[in-house]
């Protein structure tokens, strides 16, 4: 190699290592730009809804098992009435409803709280609970009561509103963090809502 | 007073503050709500709590966050702990639910080599570059051979910078219309 041919690949190193550092800042930096921190990926995706026997939230005789969840594609929305973008969702859940979408509530309380036990007052929530219905549309089937959380940490909930699609098997095929709205519907749960009705995908 | 000691009042400052900033999270674990069978358990738990990270809040532990999701993950971890689960466990089970995002210490997978390597790789690639830097410029003129192909090439690049007008300062109109003396005599403007 000649000194000649060894500065001109020096150059071309000193040109080009600084450029391709440089464009895979870029990248990196662009992708954070747009990325959703709070967007993570499940680990409840294709999993079974886990074993559990839950009171209904209206009527405590009731009792739901995850054998209650089998059978049919349906959402399950957690929510609560302490939430403020639950209120913003359930007009649009109970346009879903009309749909013919299933929609199954696991109503999350924060009142019980783990570090003090608090004493709670059932009658007043199911008053709070029927009023904000009636007044912002009610699109569930009926509504689980977690009383202790135990359902929403297995399924690894991290607040309300949150949303799972599952299918007539019982798996779980989505997990949305966040409230659902038309542009959430169709972008992400439509094409494999329709995909589970129809029964072309196992 | 001598500088140094006007700065020691400042500096003591600045080292206790930092002392205060580093150890200060470990104030907030204690806990006092939960109760321990013995101490060994009391310090899995406040392992775990200062370990653990809050699903809902972007960068906090469970100890620290207020969230409802943290006191449940607590109140959850207080009760495995209490159940003799050793700390793995409590992990794994907290990564089964809420992924390794739950969980401040990445594993080594494929997907997250790079985190561990990427540092280790830029500091040994640094210290090679400077340390061939070092060696290149290093030029022992004693041992240094010197040829007579490059006495004769160094000759001939000498002439060739001496017998050209480069670095003869060029005259100005000026110079040349009042025959400034002090102005070189530049035989092939005149020509």
């Amino acid at each position: 190699m000649t000194d000649q041919q060894k500065t001109d690949k020096q150059k071309l190193a000193f040109f080009l290592i600084p450029l391709l550092v440089f464009g895979f800042l870029v990248f990196f930096m662009l992708k954070g730009l747009f990325s959703d921190p709070r967007e993570r990926e499940s680990s409840a995706i294709d999993r079974k809804i886990p074993p559990f026997a839950l009171y209904d939230l209206m009527d405590g005789k009731k009792q739901w098992k995850n054998t209650d969840l089998v059978g049919e594609v349906m959402l399950i929305n957690v929510w609560g009435t302490w939430c403020i973008t639950c209120d913003q969702e359930l007009p649009y859940l109970t346009e879903l409803r009309d749909q013919g979408v299933k929609i199954v509530g696991l109503y999350y309380d924060q009142e019980i709280d783990p570090d003090f036990g608090d004493s709670f007052d059932m009658v007043n929530l199911r008053q709070q609970v029927a009023e904000k219905l009636a007044r912002l549309g009610n699109p569930y089937a009926f509504n689980i009561f977690d009383d202790t959380r135990e359902l929403l940490l297995d399924l690894g909930v991290t607040g309300a509103p949150e949303t799972f699609l599952i299918d007539k098997q019982g798996v779980i095929r989505l997990h949305h963090l966040g409230d659902i709205n038309p542009r959430v519907w169709q972008g992400k749960f439509a094409p494999l809502y329709q995909q589970l009705i129809s029964g072309s995908a196992q | 007073m001598n500088p140094v000691s006007k700065l020691l009042p400042l500096m003591l400052m600045m080292i206790t503050s930092s002392f205060c900033l580093v150890f200060s999270h470990q104030a907030y674990s204690t806990d006092d709500i939960h109760q321990f069978d013995n101490p060994s358990q009391k310090s899995l738990y406040l392992e775990l709590v200062d370990q653990l990270r809050c699903p809902k809040c972007q960068n906090q532990n469970i100890a620290d966050s207020d969230a409802n999701v943290a006191k449940d993950l607590r109140a959850k971890v207080h009760k495995l702990v209490m159940q003799g689960k050793s700390k793995t466990e409590v992990v794994d089970f907290m990564v089964e639910r809420y992924g390794y995002f739950v969980y401040y210490k990445p594993p080594v997978t494929p997907g997250t080599l790079v985190l561990w390597l990427l540092p280790i790789g830029f500091m040994l690639s640094t210290v090679l570059f400077i340390w061939f830097k070092a060696k290149r410029s290093q030029v022992n003129f004693a041992t240094e051979h010197w040829n007579d192909e490059q006495e004769q090439k160094l000759n001939s690049l000498i002439e060739r910078v001496e017998s050209s007008q480069l670095f003869a300062p060029l005259p100005t109109e000026k110079e040349i219309s009042t025959d400034d003396v002090t102005a070189k005599p530049t035989t092939e403007h005149k020509a």
